[in-house]
């Protein structure tokens, strides 16, 4: 790891990256109720039962992730027979995965194409994307505005 | 690649104008199963720093908490309610704790393409049926209708997003 970050981690980073992996977890963990719900009918007073709990705690638990510790994911994986595959990847090898909305994707061509245009894959009129959508989904791939679009809602603008 | 419904091209015309804005996530790389577009009013609240540690840190979560849609494969009927009359086609994201608890308040564009238009603290909210909770829909009725002509996606939770999942 010769190139990892130096220096103070800014503090909402830090809240942030807290929050994702918890809703991380609890995605996972809802993803495998969800499986189990649906291939072998588990219910979620079963899952109380088992832990000793009141089923509306499991309710509570499985509503979000907001105060969801070690101990609740542990619990409620133990009582689905489950548990957390311990793997840890690195953000900086994280590269574009390979399930992305079409809307993260480049926009179709939406104007009129001729038959036979050999220059057809260039026709589409570009205009400069402001750079604070750089960050967005496709937005780098965004054309500016779409011919057909423009023309549909053109009596609102 | 298929062939898009017309309201993405407004969606992305929307966008390229500044009136819509991508949630950008934060970590390349994840997953995006659905996407997720925000008012830059909620946009600013969600990525500016604010005067108080403890309003940026709440939006901080609120920002994980919304990624969770773009990027989970599973999402609950916890975390997506359908508000009531249905026909308004409200839908609102639930963020519990840390406190203060936050709703944010949207419509769907298509399948699994949603609009976030406002949000408010649960706290203020109070109610439900309040003027507060008719305000907060309200309000995400005009800004649907500021920007599009087609009426949102109608629908429950399976036909709106893929990977619901009941709890």
């Amino acid at each position: 790891m010769s190139d990892r970050a130096t220096g103070t981690i800014a503090s909402d980073e830090i809240y942030y990256f807290r929050e994702r992996t918890r809703n991380r977890c609890y995605s996972a963990v809802v993803a495998a109720f969800a499986k189990l719900v649906d291939q072998e009918g588990l219910t979620k007073r079963e899952i109380a039962a088992r832990l000793g709990k009141e089923p509306a705690q499991i309710t509570r638990w499985l509503s979000g992730p907001g105060n969801w510790t070690l101990d609740t994911i542990s619990d409620l994986l133990l009582a689905m027979g489950a548990e957390l595959n311990q793997s840890v990847s690195w953000l900086k090898d994280k590269t574009a995965h390979p399930v992305a909305h079409e809307l993260t994707r480049p926009m179709p061509a939406a104007n009129v194409v001729f038959l036979g245009d050999p220059n057809w894959q260039t026709s589409v009129p570009k205009t400069p994307v402001p750079p604070f959508l750089g960050t967005g989904y496709g937005s780098a791939s965004v054309m500016g505005r779409i011919e057909s679009g423009g023309k549909r809602h053109a009596s609102r603008d | 690649m298929s062939i898009w419904p017309p309201q993405w091209y407004r969606l992305k015309e929307l966008e390229a104008a500044g009136e819509l804005v991508a949630l950008p996530l934060r970590i390349t790389g994840d997953p995006a199963h659905r996407a997720l577009f925000l008012t830059p009013e909620l946009c600013n609240s969600l990525l500016t720093k604010h005067a108080e540690d403890a309003v940026t840190r709440r939006y901080v979560a609120l920002r994980a908490r919304l990624e969770t849609f773009v990027t989970s494969e599973v999402l609950t009927n916890s975390f997506l309610k359908p508000l009531k009359p249905y026909r308004n086609r409200v839908w609102e994201i639930v963020d519990r704790p840390p406190r203060p608890s936050l709703r944010v308040f949207g419509l769907f564009v298509s399948r699994d393409v949603f609009l976030a238009t406002n949000h408010q603290r649960r706290s203020v909210l109070g109610e439900f049926a309040s003027p507060e909770w008719k305000l907060a829909m309200r309000t995400a009725r005009y800004e649907w209708r500021r920007r599009f002509i087609e009426e949102p996606m109608p629908g429950t939770i399976d036909q709106v997003i893929s990977g619901a999942a009941h709890v």
